[in-house]
């Protein structure tokens, strides 16, 4: 049996399956796509959770003591389908298996420290932002929401002002 | 192959959707104004009282409005309100009468009876009008209350007000529906309401 | 009519299902189309790796055009569905940090996900930093509080801000995206050295592309929701009946069936609820004319093959609701010529009780009908317990809409 990794598919098609399950949640739903918020609604969670005190005196946590249960939202199971449906095409494509991906000018430490700050600045960016690439940028291009274009713009906008600086990370 | 699969589904999806609103509009019934269009501008538009008339006819207003006649042509020989043209109701949707309808300035409606006149308005707002309006009343009325000079105790005379004390001569009253005694449920429906949005 | 759970026509309890379901299906495409790899994503800034930019604008074209296909059709409120609310300041910001987060770290927080999932270390590394990232924002939310709440302008769309209509917008996004793939994939072959022969040998995408551009800009030449259905009935039709006899029942059947407690005909009092409750024929079922169309009306009448007949105190309100009634295509539906008002002169006020002795058999069994109806309706001839045993039509509940709670 062939274990090497299959071919990525075609991405304007991979683009017109996704547009389809996009346009899928708005009719069920309502609303689109998301990702960011459902990491935020674990933060929140489990930080009201462990240190309610400190919790109660910020604005940020106020939903979850407002008695929402938080983990039962959408953008979570949304998020738990992600992984699970990413799992079984890695699975079947031959993906699978520990690695740390990176630019071939820098070493794995490197990597994973820019990973981290990466994922820090997304974070906070996507609160700021209202959304992420999917919630943001994605969904607001459906709807043609001005919120989300400007935010997609910007996040283009910048990611290409600055890819020079960062080049030897990629490479 | 892979590149089969998108140029066979995208290109479907794409067709699909010109294909159908080819057909939408080939098949659509002539209206320029939807159904639901049509209902909230009945419900929104007010009958051109009797006072206004007045004031339309008497005052230079005249030039602002277009007074149209919808009976037929001998009763509107005998007699018609000043200025009013001339449109049988059953030529109303004729390209001759259209032309001289789409003058730019509001149309008032009057009939034999006011109902027919509200049909008409309602066949205008279909065909995209939209200044539309109707002057209640029959023509009777119309001539007893305008034309015969003004009459300001039935400014606002409309055919539609009830005439009589309805419960002093008939002594029934509507149903309440006994609880449980549904026969016929129907399913809810959803009226309108703005959705309350969150954020992440 | 879509979307399905926010109408009421799916169970709301069933949200989170699809939820997964719909997840399921995200997170497959995009591990399949490569979002799990740092490199491929990051390949969008550095022109060796497009796929970010195809898979995205195909996806938000998709859905738009099918948006709009379906807004068109009426078959989705599209004024029900969320719209990210454009906080200026906030967004801009939001997206600036974000493009640094994308270029240092590679990933989104939706991809870091797919990444994580099938091993990716740095993807893993990605979420935990992005757990400390919101953390961080929580902490000092009272000091980024003014930016983001501040210049709110509302759940607004991007072609309002721009000026132009929406089908405009939406064909030039297409023809944008479509110069953008055209590029695009002449800058990757360069980066990648491709050969010209491999170029060559590539399939095309003529179809589709014609398709999509044929479908957005016939959308410039429509209005945004179909004028009208298939199924309504023709102006010409509607001015026949209308304007002839075909629409209209008499005020002395509908006196008939009450006195006779028949079931035949279907009274609907069109007028205000205060009229209806005030006084209302026995038996009527309370429809105004903008209340026609409402869809928990379409029991009665599509499945009811009763004649339908609307009243009102003249003929004006049941006029309205009868032309809207037949412009949707229902059938069976009348008006009651004069409506109350005749209804009554005929009954109490023109008594032409001395016809009994006429000539004319007409004019003498109309004149005892109409004595033996006033008679009947005077000493309260219909008996309450006689009312209950009619069959009653419920007016639909009105339930609520649930609100879309929207969010990334």
């Amino acid at each position: 049996m062939d274990h090497s990794p299959k071919n990525y598919m075609n991405p304007y098609f991979a683009g017109f399956l996704l547009g389809l399950v996009l346009l899928s949640a708005f009719l069920i739903t309502g609303r689109g796509l998301g990702a960011s918020g459902a990491v935020k609604n674990v933060v929140v969670t489990a930080v009201a959770s462990a240190a309610p005190e400190y919790a109660e005196n910020s604005t940020f946590y106020a939903d979850f003591f407002a008695g929402n249960n938080l983990m039962m939202s959408w953008l979570v199971f949304l998020v738990m389908g992600v992984i699970i449906g990413a799992f079984f095409s890695g699975a079947m494509a031959n993906r699978l298996g520990f690695k740390i991906e990176r630019g071939p000018n820098i070493s794995a430490r490197t990597r994973l420290l820019f990973a981290l700050s990466g994922g820090l600045l997304f974070g906070l960016g996507a609160q700021f932002g209202r959304g992420c690439t999917s919630g943001a940028a994605l969904s607001g291009m459906a709807v043609m929401s001005t919120g989300g274009i400007l935010t997609m713009m910007a996040i283009f906008g910048t990611g290409y002002l600055i890819a020079y600086f960062f080049r030897r990370l990629w490479v | 192959m892979i590149n089969q699969k998108l140029n066979y589904s995208a290109a479907l999806f794409f067709a699909f959707i010109v294909l159908s609103v080819a057909f939408c509009q080939l098949t659509s019934r002539g209206f320029d104004a939807s159904n639901a269009q049509v209902a909230d501008m009945l419900s929104e538009t007010e009958l051109f009282s009797y006072a206004d008339l007045h004031q339309a006819i008497t005052a230079s207003k005249k030039d602002k409005f277009l007074i149209v006649d919808l009976r037929e042509r001998s009763l509107f020989n005998e007699k018609h309100l000043p200025g009013a043209i001339n449109i049988p109701k059953q030529e109303l949707l004729n390209k001759q009468h259209q032309k001289a309808l789409k003058t730019g300035n509001t149309i008032l409606l009057y009939a034999g009876q006011e109902h027919l006149a509200v049909a008409a308005q309602t066949l205008l707002f279909s065909q995209g009008y939209e200044a539309v309006r109707v002057i209640p009343g029959s023509f009777e009325s119309i001539r007893m209350h305008i034309l015969e000079g003004f009459n300001p105790a039935k400014a606002f005379y409309s055919s539609d007000k009830a005439q009589f004390e309805f419960p002093r001569f008939m002594s029934v009253q509507a149903i309440q529906p006994k609880e449980g005694s549904q026969e016929n449920p129907l399913f809810p429906d959803a009226p309108e309401s703005t959705p309350i949005p969150g954020g992440c | 009519m879509a979307p399905f759970i926010p109408q009421g026509l799916i169970n709301p309890e069933l949200t989170l299902f699809f939820a997964l379901i719909l997840g399921i299906g995200f997170g497959y495409i995009l591990e399949q189309a490569g979002f799990s790899s740092a490199r491929k994503l990051a390949g969008v800034f550095y022109g060796y790796d497009f796929v970010v930019l195809r898979v995205f604008f195909t996806a938000g074209i998709t859905a738009m055009t099918g948006l709009m296909f379906l807004g068109y059709l009426g078959w989705v409120d599209l004024s029900l569905l969320y719209v990210n609310p454009t906080y200026l300041y906030s967004a801009i910001v939001g997206g600036v940090i974000m493009g640094f987060g994308f270029i240092l770290g590679g990933y989104c927080p939706g991809t870091s996900f797919v990444g994580a999932v099938i091993g990716k270390v740095d993807a893993m590394v990605f979420i935990v930093g992005s757990l400390i990232g919101i953390f961080i924002f929580g902490h000092f939310y009272s000091t980024f509080e003014p930016v983001y709440t501040g210049n709110f302008l509302g759940h607004i769309h991007i072609y309002d801000s721009l000026g132009i209509s929406k089908s405009w917008f939406a064909f030039m996004l297409v023809v944008v995206a479509l110069i953008a793939f055209m590029l695009t994939q002449m800058i990757e072959d360069r980066v990648n050295n491709i050969s010209t022969e491999a170029i060559a040998t590539r399939p095309s995408y003529r179809l589709p592309t014609l398709l999509l551009i044929a479908a957005v800009f016939i959308f410039l030449f429509l209005p945004d929701e179909r004028k009208s259905r298939m199924s309504e009935v023709s102006a010409e039709v509607l001015m026949e009946e209308v304007f002839g006899d075909a629409a209209y029942v008499s005020t002395q059947r509908v006196i008939h069936q009450i006195k006779n407690q028949h079931n035949n005909l279907i009274l609907i009092d069109a007028r205000s609820r205060e009229e209806h409750e005030y006084f209302s024929l026995p038996g009527a079922v309370h429809v105004t004319a903008d209340d026609v169309l409402n869809r928990g009306w379409r029991n009665l009448f599509r499945k009811d093959h009763r004649m339908k007949v609307f009243f009102s105190n003249g003929s004006s309100e049941a006029t309205k609701a009868f032309m809207t009634a037949r412009r949707a295509g229902y059938d069976n539906i009348f008006i009651m010529d004069g409506g109350l008002n005749k209804m009554f002169y005929e009954l109490f006020v023109d008594i032409q009780d001395d016809k009994i002795t006429s000539t004319n058999l007409q004019e003498r069994s109309t004149a005892r009908f109409l004595r033996d109806a006033r008679i009947f309706f005077l000493e309260g001839g219909i008996a309450p317990r006689d009312l209950e045993e009619r069959k009653v039509i419920q007016a639909p509940e009105q339930s609520e809409i649930i609100p879309v709670i929207g969010g990334c």
